[in-house]
């Protein structure tokens, strides 16, 4: 197994997981996939960033990293954004490695030093084919897309052109695909394109126990060149999904209802419109098994009431709406539309 | 006072203390328009192939002209601000400062889009009191 870091600091870790009855925390230790080993195309160590560096997965056995329960944003900031990166890091020639799949199927690191040299050229192509552990495909209307997990890239494609890797490819939420990991992975892919500079780039999954779904991904991102000054973050992006519940043991969900959970279980070969947006970091499969679509949920919306169209709360639109003309409602999408709303071509709830 | 600046789509200015984006075709549009511009210590860079057109300033107060500012939410200059340019990047970004004046304060003047450098679209406005 393959050890990047050596540990310098220790850390407490608790947890907290969201399934049933809400959240909850628990004080225990997450775990990264055990067993795992990495294959590396091309590496190169030159120069010194820093002293500090931090064994995560050490971090998670043995000590604290104290993240919060989800609390509406997508990501938390880990270590006041200093990435775990050890000294001899640094590098300027492109690499990219990828754990070996635990014995539960299951990722591990993903590492790269993303230059504009192995950024892809081309469109990504099928990833459909690829089942991560804890895939199901489930629909809900009130996730954008509708889709509730994408095959989530670690290392996004616009950044080293990675397509149907399986050691890159995790049952990932729409929420931590879009709104967690998505402006991070943007944000790098445009300063390497800009600048032509390098950035070291780690996304590790982690899971609790022998979970088959992630309970989210930590993204390490430097700067190498500019030492930082353009590029520098480390944050946990919870895989998590408004108004669902999940069991991260399974990849089995549920509707929250006010009231609670809904009980309802995915079904069995159930019809499936294919209203998704396929252009996404995801894509349905082929043969569809199992879905649940739950037509008439009760959603929250937002609504503006000057173009008449309404949005999911995570739509990056709703952030720039005024508030005179927003409102809030709750309710089911039939009901909104009765009111002569359109959907959002954005977040398409 | 008229101000310069860069925002994505949810209005965000910086992450973590750093701009969230950068396009030298932003740069060589402000030049282009507006010909020469003051600006702080961290942005001078941007201009290193436009050094005539960029002024450093440590004072707003000294401006007189153009300022091309990053990483500020402008509420500070609001009441002050008669011209305000937004280059929007057309994406989304991750952002723990936003812009935090109220764009329905200003009327919009001129909108264009133009392709960047590293990004496929950007969106120059200009309002104005």
């Amino acid at each position: 197994m393959k050890k990047i870091f050596t540990a310098l600091t220790v850390l407490l870790l608790s947890f907290s997981l969201f399934f049933a009855s809400g959240c909850e925390m628990l004080d225990q230790v997450l775990t990264k996939s055990s067993q795992s080993t990495s294959s590396t195309t091309s590496s190169s160590q030159t120069e010194i960033i820093s002293d500090t560096a931090i064994d995560f997965e050490s971090a998670h056995h043995n000590g604290i990293i104290s993240i919060p329960d989800y609390d509406g944003s997508p990501y938390f900031v880990v270590n006041n954004n200093e990435p775990f990166f050890k000294s001899s890091d640094k590098t300027t020639t492109s690499f990219e490695s990828f754990d070996e799949l635990d014995s539960l199927g299951r990722c591990g690191e993903t590492y790269a030093c993303v230059g504009k040299d192995i950024m892809p050229t081309e469109e990504r192509g099928e990833i459909g084919q690829v089942k991560p552990t804890g895939w199901q495909t489930v629909k809900y209307d009130c996730v954008s897309g509708k889709y509730l997990y994408n095959r989530c890239h670690l290392i996004g494609f616009q950044l080293t052109g990675e397509n149907a890797n399986v050691k890159n490819l995790i049952t990932g939420t729409r929420y931590m695909n879009v709104d967690g990991m998505l402006p991070f992975e943007d944000m790098v892919a445009d300063y390497v394109k800009e600048t032509l500079n390098h950035v070291l780039y780690r996304v590790t999954p982690i899971f609790k126990g022998n979970n088959l779904v992630a309970h989210g991904v930590l993204m390490e991102a430097y700067s190498v060149e500019d030492n930082g000054e353009g590029i520098t973050f480390n944050v946990y992006c919870y895989n998590v999904q408004p108004q669902i519940a999940i069991d991260y043991s399974t990849g089995n969900s549920a509707l929250i209802s006010d009231g609670g959970v809904q009980t309802s279980k995915p079904t069995e070969n159930s019809t499936v419109n294919s209203t998704a947006n396929s252009s996404q970091e995801t894509s349905q499969d082929s043969s569809i098994e199992t879905s649940v679509s739950v037509e008439s949920s009760i959603c929250e919306y937002v609504l503006n009431k000057n173009s008449k169209i309404f949005h999911l709360p995570t739509c990056s639109g709703v952030s720039s709406m005024s508030q005179a003309n927003r409102q809030d409602f709750t309710g089911t999408r039939e009901e909104v539309i009765s009111q002569g709303y359109k959907a959002c071509g954005t977040c398409h709830p | 006072m008229k101000i310069i600046t860069c925002v994505d789509k949810n209005l965000g200015v910086s992450f973590n203390n750093r701009r969230q984006s950068r396009d030298r075709l932003i740069i060589k549009d402000i030049v282009e328009n507006f010909g020469k511009v003051f600006t702080f210590e961290y942005s001078l860079p941007l201009f290193s192939e436009y050094s005539d057109f960029a002024v450093l300033t440590q004072d707003t107060a000294m401006v007189d002209g153009y300022l091309f500012i990053e990483k500020s939410t402008l509420s500070e200059f609001e009441n002050k601000i008669s011209t305000l340019v937004l280059y929007r990047f057309d994406k989304v970004y991750p952002s723990d400062r936003k812009l935090e004046i109220s764009l329905e304060n200003f009327k919009l003047k001129e909108k264009i889009e133009f392709q960047g450098n590293s990004h496929e679209k950007i969106i120059k406005e200009i309002y104005v009191k």
